[in-house]
């Protein structure tokens, strides 16, 4: 009787359970490592988000102040302007006067363009766009408003391109960290293969820890993928 | 009879073992997902500072602006009424007394037009604010506007978001530390369903890899805690 309670198929079966063991705890292992990779790669997505919405908000912040730094200056030069036709304008009709004859009244025209032309004179240092030699191209009434625009808005431009890169790495880092939950999802599958093959006592359990080991080794090398990629 | 005694004692004692890398694992994950939450109310506080900060930025800039226009428009006057002045002198030495007088008219009306936006802004009567070629140091002006607003400029989001990547890298490394924690799980698993005395190796290293865990999670507990 107790020759037969040491059955001869007892051995390969406790030496199936103890390698299906050893292959739950290894299961095990690789599943605590992607989900540290899924934490880090998820920490990193954080990271970028945050970078992301800190810049979209400064950028938005910076092209209102840069919009309201434009429009000081344009308010200066359209007046600068303004100032410059009056003063044209009246030395005009004196012109016009002296030609009719009329000498004592285009002198009072000729005083008020004087005026005029001084006054917008006087208010040209007060615009970058009027004073600045980068702006200022010598064509009064058309300084390179271009150039002026360009340089205004260039730190916005530059902390939008910032704020674009973090972007795309919260995106990259959000795939990824999805891609591992996907294969922790598919490595609780194997260990499920892996205790089922435990509880049977056929055949059958050999498929199973096979399955199981396929399963396993195709998550391996699908993290692997998305660690290099 | 006594050495399976001793095995079943052997067996037992590493179970609890197992239960307790269990619950460690446990407790460092609990500790790291408090920490990330941590991370993530610094980071809500960071972007919040940020918009306040923004805010009050523009808003500084806005009012800057809004006073420059009025300084701008005194200063116009003023030199309104200057130049007329200057015309008023020049025609009462030709002997033009109606055209000076005239001239002095509209200057007196151009001075008390100024002298009504004055109060506006500082930057009229400061001279702080005025450059040497008659500018308005806008600078030195908002440096001021941002001064008064002390709370504001107290706003610091970057510690916040310091803080967020603190928590989020004391998060990483107590996530790496439960990596650790199941390789000891592996270990004492070994020694449990092994009979051969390779067994007491198996738990020689599973507790020496338990305990060394253990110690670099106190270890970075506490550098996170002190940096």
């Amino acid at each position: 009787m107790e020759q037969l309670e040491k059955p001869v198929e007892e051995k390969p079966r406790g030496r199936f359970r103890f390698l299906v063991t050893v292959l739950i705890i290894l299961v095990t292992m690789l599943g605590a490592f992607v989900a540290y990779l899924q934490t880090d790669a998820s920490i990193k997505e954080d990271k970028a988000i945050q970078r992301s919405q800190e810049l979209s908000i400064r950028t938005m912040g910076e092209i209102l102040r840069s919009g309201m730094d434009t429009s000081h200056d344009l308010r200066i030069s359209t007046d600068y302007t303004v100032y410059m036709m009056e003063s044209v304008m009246q030395q005009m009709v004196a012109q016009q006067l002296r030609a009719e004859g009329q000498d004592e009244l285009a002198v009072r025209f000729e005083n008020q363009a004087a005026v005029w032309e001084a006054l917008a004179n006087y208010l040209r240092p007060f615009s970058v766009l009027l004073s600045d030699p980068r702006y200022a191209t010598g064509d009064e009434f058309a300084p390179d408003a271009a150039q002026y625009l360009a340089d205004s808005s260039a730190a916005a431009m530059a902390m939008l391109a910032e704020q674009n890169e973090a972007a795309a790495q919260a995106d990259l880092w959000g795939n990824k960290a999805d891609l591992y939950v996907s294969v922790l999802t598919v490595l609780a599958i194997s260990l499920f293969l892996y205790g089922l093959s435990l509880a049977l006592s056929t055949w059958i359990r050999y498929l199973f820890a096979l399955v199981g080991t396929i399963v396993a080794g195709a998550c391996a090398l699908w993290t692997l993928v998305i660690l290099i990629g | 009879m006594q050495q399976e005694e001793r095995s079943g004692k052997f067996q037992t004692i590493v179970a609890v073992l197992i239960a307790l890398v269990a619950v460690s694992a446990a407790v460092v994950a609990w500790r790291s997902a408090m920490v990330s939450s941590a991370a993530s109310d610094a980071h809500e506080e960071g972007i919040i500072n940020t918009v306040k900060w923004e805010a009050a930025a523009t808003e500084d800039v806005r009012y800057l602006y809004q006073e420059a226009d009025y300084a701008n428009m005194y200063v116009s006057l003023m030199e309104r009424a200057d130049l007329l002045n200057e015309q008023a002198t020049r025609f009462l030495g030709e002997g033009k007394a109606d055209e000076a007088l005239e001239a002095q008219a509209q200057a007196l009306v151009y001075q008390t037009l100024a002298s009504n936006l004055a109060g506006f802004s500082p930057m009229t009567t400061d001279s702080r604010y005025r450059g040497e070629d008659g500018t308005f140091n806008l600078e030195a002006r908002l440096a001021d506007l941002r001064a008064e607003n002390q709370d504001l400029v107290d706003l610091d989001p970057a510690a916040s978001f310091n803080e967020a990547d603190k928590r989020l890298a004391e998060s990483r490394v107590l996530t790496a530390m439960i990596v650790f924690l199941t390789g000891t799980l592996l270990f004492y698993t070994l020694a449990e369903i092994i009979e051969s005395r390779l067994k007491y190796v198996f738990v020689a290293v599973g507790s020496m890899t338990f305990l060394g865990t253990l110690a670099a999670v106190t270890i970075a507990e506490a550098y996170f805690l002190l940096f």
